[in-house]
């Protein structure tokens, strides 16, 4: 008679914890399968043969998987050149966006004067400005210069765009290096330069790897730069729309879902590696916002 | 890292340090800023301020006396334009129901995002890869998904459905719930994590002594977290809210602004004036117009935020 009353409650939490678990692990079920089933779809469909293709119920374990939709992409559509482009334009703007967006937070982080504040507010500020209200004056200005279709003019737009971020989270972390570090390097006869890249610089290493792997996300996600400033020089997110098509309602999804493979692969296992990292970043982001 | 997890108390000392110094000359702040500025200067700076100047101007390739002064003539036109009216009317559908269903799904997500169970990790991996995901991947995925006969979305429905066949993009209505759908499955994982950033900062503690004097998770859920989270959210409304008012990505892979400019999206309604009319002065207008629009609504939105940190 005494056991009863303590023993009840307790059975009842269990058991609501058992419900709860239940909910909790059919959402994350079901969000699991909104976010993966459609990525699955495409994979699964690049590595259908065209004729199994356009059939209809979908089979989601093709019966036949092969890669010739694959060597298709290679020989016609020229991919190899389109990966080509996408690294060294996205190579130089990582470099670039580290490299000045490192200058630049030192300074915001370090000198205290109206001035340099108010540069460091417009050049936050600068990211609010929607790229297609820019496009067509930044297209004419570009043409004047003899810009338009060059790599040089492509690395600075995708350089320029990725600065307001990268400078936002280089100097929350610049901030945070204790002054006293930069001193007792300038008491051992460091120069200016020596310290900001021997002295601050691999402090800065975990920062850095975060805006790296964000950045390279984002180049290689934008498609309006390339698609108004760019013709010959072909990237993938742009080849992806050119596949060549009968009409405008026709899909050739054989070589789109290979060509959307061939970008999306490489992110995922990305995002699989450096789950962690990104979360920090845009999470810092975030915050800061 | 150890250094700087060391230094972190002593933060705001060391910046005393640094600003009071003299040690460092001026100039060299302005030096080392230079690249960065110069870089947004002439790619976003000076654009910005051409697009103003053009939007007084004709500027039409295609029509008599282009180049002339025309005051504010573009942006009276804009207004007996259908086909910019149908954009704005569908710009400010897409806004307003995609940021619903984003605060609501990302609330919701985030919650589930902030559960301590062992399914974590994954569902936080999950969560991210649609934002990691080109645009132009998935819109160009989804105008072939949404295909009656052969698409994903009709094939999952016919398991319920039988023989369920429709052609979503072909019709203006289904067009735009589309657009959508696929805006909300690329964004609001994301949008939920950022929520998620503001959840963490919550102290599990509050929720226990809550709990104790017996409040109920629906309970605690209006009077402690969204109340907590309230300025972190407007924060990110804004910022969210100007992203789908220049979508463009989405549209141009997936529909082409079709049936009919159902789906044309203000950003595309601009880059179809600007690069394929030619009217320059017409497109600058409605870019100006645009700006005016976001300008308006972070103002407001600014002003929200400062009255909630007044409370």
């Amino acid at each position: 008679m005494n056991m009863a009353p303590a023993l009840q409650p307790r059975r009842h939490l269990a058991r609501g914890k058992v419900i709860v678990g239940i909910i909790r692990w059919s959402l994350t079920a079901l969000i699991c399968f909104i976010i993966l089933f459609p990525l699955w779809w495409i994979f699964i469909s690049s590595i259908t043969p065209a004729s199994e293709l356009y059939t209809s119920p979908i089979h989601y374990l093709p019966l036949n998987p092969t890669f010739e939709n694959y060597a298709r992409a290679l020989s016609d559509m020229g991919i190899a050149s389109k990966v080509k482009n996408t690294f060294i334009i996205t190579g130089f703007a990582l470099g670039g966006s580290i490299l000045f967006g490192m200058m630049a937070a030192y300074a915001f982080a370090r000198f205290d004067r109206k001035g340099i504040k108010i540069a460091y507010l417009a050049l936050l500020f600068s990211s609010l400005i929607p790229g297609i209200v820019t496009a067509r004056t930044t297209y004419d200005f570009y043409r004047t210069l003899g810009l338009i279709d060059t790599y040089p003019g492509l690395i600075v737009l995708y350089t320029s765009a990725l600065m307001p971020f990268s400078v936002l989270i280089l100097m929350n972390f610049v901030q945070q290096v204790p002054y006293t570090i930069e001193e007792a390097a300038e008491v051992d006869g460091a120069n200016f330069l020596q310290k900001l890249f021997l002295i601050i610089l691999p402090l800065m290493t975990p920062a850095i790897a975060t805006i790296a792997i964000i950045n390279f996300i984002t180049c290689l996600n934008d498609l309006f730069t390339p698609l108004f400033f760019a013709n010959r020089i072909d990237v993938l997110s742009v080849g992806i729309t050119t596949v060549p098509r009968k009409n405008t309602y026709d899909v050739p999804w054989d070589m789109i879902s290979t060509i959307g493979c061939i970008i999306i692969l490489p992110i995922i296992i990305f995002v699989l590696c450096f789950e962690k990292k990104i979360m920090e970043g845009i999470m810092a982001g975030g915050v800061k916002q | 890292m150890q250094a700087i997890r060391t230094a972190k108390p002593s933060v705001v000392n060391n910046r005393k340090i640094a600003y009071s110094g003299r040690r460092q000359k001026y100039w060299i702040a302005w030096a080392l800023a230079a690249p960065a500025l110069a870089l947004r200067v002439f790619t976003t700076l000076y654009p910005f301020l051409m697009t103003f100047f053009n939007s007084l101007f004709n500027l039409s390739m295609f029509k008599r006396n282009t180049g002339g002064f025309v005051g504010f003539k573009n942006f009276v036109d804009m207004f007996s334009d259908s086909k910019f009216l149908k954009s704005l009317e569908f710009t400010g559908i897409f806004t307003v129901v995609s940021m619903v269903f984003h605060i609501v799904l990302g609330i919701a997500l985030a919650m589930m995002l902030n559960q301590k169970f062992k399914g974590k990790k994954l569902l936080r991996t999950v969560t991210l890869l649609p934002w990691a995901m080109p645009m132009v991947v998935v819109g160009i995925a989804a105008r072939w998904a949404f295909n009656g006969q052969y698409g994903l979305i009709n094939d999952a429905i016919r398991w319920i459905v039988p023989d369920f066949r429709y052609d979503w993009l072909v019709y203006s209505n289904t067009a735009r719930i589309a657009v959508i759908l696929v805006d909300l499955w690329k964004d609001v994982p994301f949008f939920a994590i950022l929520v998620l950033s503001g959840l963490q900062f919550i102290p599990a503690d509050i929720y226990e002594s809550a709990r104790v004097d017996g409040a109920g998770p629906i309970r605690s859920f209006f009077k402690i977290t969204l109340p907590l989270i309230t300025r972190n959210l407007l924060t990110l409304t804004i910022f969210f809210t100007m992203w789908r008012l220049t979508s463009f990505d989405v549209v141009y892979s997936m529909t082409a602004g079709g049936p009919a400019d159902a789906t044309s999206l203000l950003a595309y309604r601009i880059s179809m004036e600007a690069f394929s009319m030619l009217n320059l002065g017409y497109a600058s207008a409605i870019a100006v117009f645009l700006f005016g629009v976001m300008a308006v609504l972070s103002i407001i939105n600014v002003y929200a935020i400062s009255r909630v940190d007044i409370d």
